[in-house]
């Protein structure tokens, strides 16, 4: 039987060209980033940001990566946290949206209402200084960077939602063949949630890989530096020269320093290895951004 | 009924939360574990240095590598001299306000930090009560550094008649004083005695201007901080904030230099420097490469100044010279 090609019509014409409209705007401001981290400073302040460098020049990435051991210890320190973190957040998280997902579980909506509460209300920033610093001990360790951000509500109902779109017949029928609860969360309820858990995974991810603002007020030690901060003190230290030249008295002139090459290549060596990680993930995360509209 | 009993109970919580906060909010307690009440000074057994805490203000990229190198040299002084030791805590200088906001507001012990109208605000912190009174300790305690300065000076320091910081060496006498490139301060034939008003420093740069320099660096106006030097108005909560102490007057007054005839007339040669292209029309967002400079106003003269602005112009021969009287 002969295929007849349809003719495109106007509204899928529109819809199409809406769309590709839409990842253009998705697609080349990155592009315009990586072009200016590639531009000479000179030229990006006298022509502006383009999708071709005026005049190409390395001087961002030479200044940034000057001492390469602070770039890679700062990887190293990011990507311990990243890993070790989202392994232990999403175990946490796994653990906690389980049992809130069993309809059977009697202390379901309380626990729920307790997550949910911590999303609307939080202690503040000095009485989490000094719970981490002065009672948990954690200023200036490296899980200081792993530990306040273990448990995101958000998640935890994301995965929730996940679970229970696991049928409930797959659990009776485990829990017939003589399942406890373990098994049927790491036999059934994982194995059949994992667009759920790539979301999650992602989500945490990019939560540890991201995070500047713990570092900069619980860290000292120049050697537990994550990547972020790293690059923030960068940029926030040539800014600094350029706006108090004449107040440090300093030998420094701010022209020698690149301002705005700078700060793309801080973005382009920041979300570089994101951009991998996203690509791995991206089957999994279309699937996952609607499961907080869905229930059973 | 029993849906209605659950949201009763709901609501008998939350308004107990809400109580709580609000007999917390009401609290005299600075709150924090440990206040900076100076009570800690030495402690119960004497046998055992004191460690200081000391917040320093780091301004660099990145905190040096070798800074734990500096502090054992520290230690090794101090603990044979006061039985104490000192425990820095650096800070990149672009986040040490930020982070001593944080730790005068939480109340965090610490002992020593850098402070001053234009970071780490003194006056503030002496209002939020991050800083102990040590007016009466000074005396006694540190009777050489209280000695080292004349009670004018220490004035400076005091809030409602209290001290609240030890003053550190630095230049105290502020001297307007101009840079000039010293090849076109040669050719424009002009003398040091031309500069003594702005109209002599206008012709210089107008000179600068018709006659091959790099119009993008010729000169940046006023410095920001200079309002002592050039005015003789000692600013009390930094230089943009209205209200300073007009000590160049007979009897000093605090006035808002806004509506100060000289300070005006000053901006006006400001506006006329950036009309004429003097001050590139991009100042605001791009930066001045002082290596390329022709004609700067310095609020800091001082007698090593020609090396120190030669080096900062990559070895272009610098002339420097003071321009009017100076101030303390």
């Amino acid at each position: 039987m002969m295929m007849h090609k349809r003719k495109p019509t106007l509204s899928s014409i529109v819809i199409y060209a809406a769309l590709i409209a839409f990842v253009l705007f998705c697609i080349l401001p990155f592009a315009l980033v990586l072009s200016s981290s590639f531009s000479d400073e000179e030229a990006l302040k006298e022509y502006g940001i383009g999708f071709f460098p005026r005049e190409f020049s390395l001087e961002a990435y030479r200044y940034a990566f000057q001492y390469p051991d602070d770039i890679l210890n700062a990887y190293g320190v990011t990507v311990f946290v990243t890993v070790v973190g989202t392994v232990l957040n999403l175990l946490l998280t796994v653990l906690i949206a389980y049992p809130l997902s069993k309809q059977d579980f009697r202390w379901r909506r309380p626990m729920s209402f307790y997550l949910f509460f911590t999303m609307l209300f939080n202690g503040g920033l000095v009485p989490t200084y000094l719970l981490l610093k002065n009672y948990l001990h954690l200023y200036d360790t490296i899980w200081v960077l792993i530990l306040p951000l273990l448990i995101v509500p958000g998640n935890v109902f994301i995965m929730r939602v996940f679970f229970q779109g696991v049928p409930r017949s797959l659990y009776e029928s485990a829990v017939i063949d003589g399942a406890g609860e373990w098994t049927m969360l790491f036999r059934i309820g994982i194995p059949l949630s994992k667009a759920g858990i790539a979301t999650v995974t992602f989500f945490i991810i990019l939560l540890y890989w991201n995070d500047t603002f713990t570092g900069l007020l619980f860290l000292e030690d120049p050697k537990l530096t994550p990547l972020q901060l790293l690059l923030n003190q960068l940029v926030n230290y040539v800014q600094y020269v350029q706006q108090n030249a004449v107040v440090s008295g300093g030998m420094i002139s701010a022209a020698d320093l690149p301002d705005k090459s700078l700060m793309f290549a801080m973005c382009v060596i920041a979300t570089g290895p994101m951009l991998f990680v996203f690509s791995f993930f991206q089957k999994y995360f279309v699937r996952g951004l609607t499961a907080g509209a869905l229930k059973e | 009924m029993r849906g209605r009993i659950t949201k009763k109970k709901a609501a008998a919580a939350f308004c107990l939360c809400m109580f709580c906060f609000l007999l917390a909010g009401c609290s005299g307690d600075k709150g924090g574990v440990a206040i900076n009440d100076g009570s800690g000074n030495l402690t119960d057994d004497e046998s055992q240095p004191y460690e200081i805490d000391y917040w320093i203000a780091v301004e660099a990229a990145g905190i040096p590598k070798d800074l734990s190198l500096v502090e054992a040299e520290i230690n090794r002084i101090v603990t044979k001299k006061i039985n104490a030791t000192v425990k820095l805590h650096p800070v990149l200088v672009g986040d040490y306000e930020n982070r001593m906001q944080l730790v005068v507001n939480a109340g965090d012990k610490f002992d020593l930090c850098f402070t001053s109208p234009w970071m780490n605000n003194y006056a503030k912190n002496v209002r939020l009560e991050g800083f102990w009174d040590i007016t009466d300790l000074l005396p006694e305690y540190a009777p050489k550094t209280w000695a080292l300065y004349d009670e004018r000076i220490w004035s400076a320091a005091r809030v409602e008649g209290r001290i609240y910081g030890s003053i550190n060496r630095q230049i105290m006498a502020r001297t307007p004083g101009v840079t000039l490139d010293r090849a076109m301060y040669e050719a424009s034939g002009m003398t040091q005695e031309d500069f003594k008003t702005l109209d002599g420093f206008t012709e210089f740069l107008a000179y600068c201007y018709n006659n091959g320099a790099d119009r993008a660096n010729i000169t940046q106006g006023y410095d920001p901080q200079g309002l002592i030097a050039f005015f003789g108005f000692d600013d009390i909560n930094g230089a943009s904030c209205p209200g300073v102490v007009d000590v160049s007057a007979d009897k000093p007054a605090v006035i808002n230099q806004f509506e100060s005839e000289k300070f005006r007339n000053a901006l006006k040669y400001s506006v006329d420097w950036y009309k004429k292209g003097y001050i590139p029309a991009d100042a605001l967002t791009a930066a001045f490469d002082f290596s390329k400079s022709y004609g700067l106003l310095s609020s800091t003269w001082k007698p090593s100044q020609e090396g120190e602005d030669t080096l900062r112009r990559k070895g272009r021969a610098s002339i420097c010279f003071p321009i009017g009287p100076s101030y303390m």
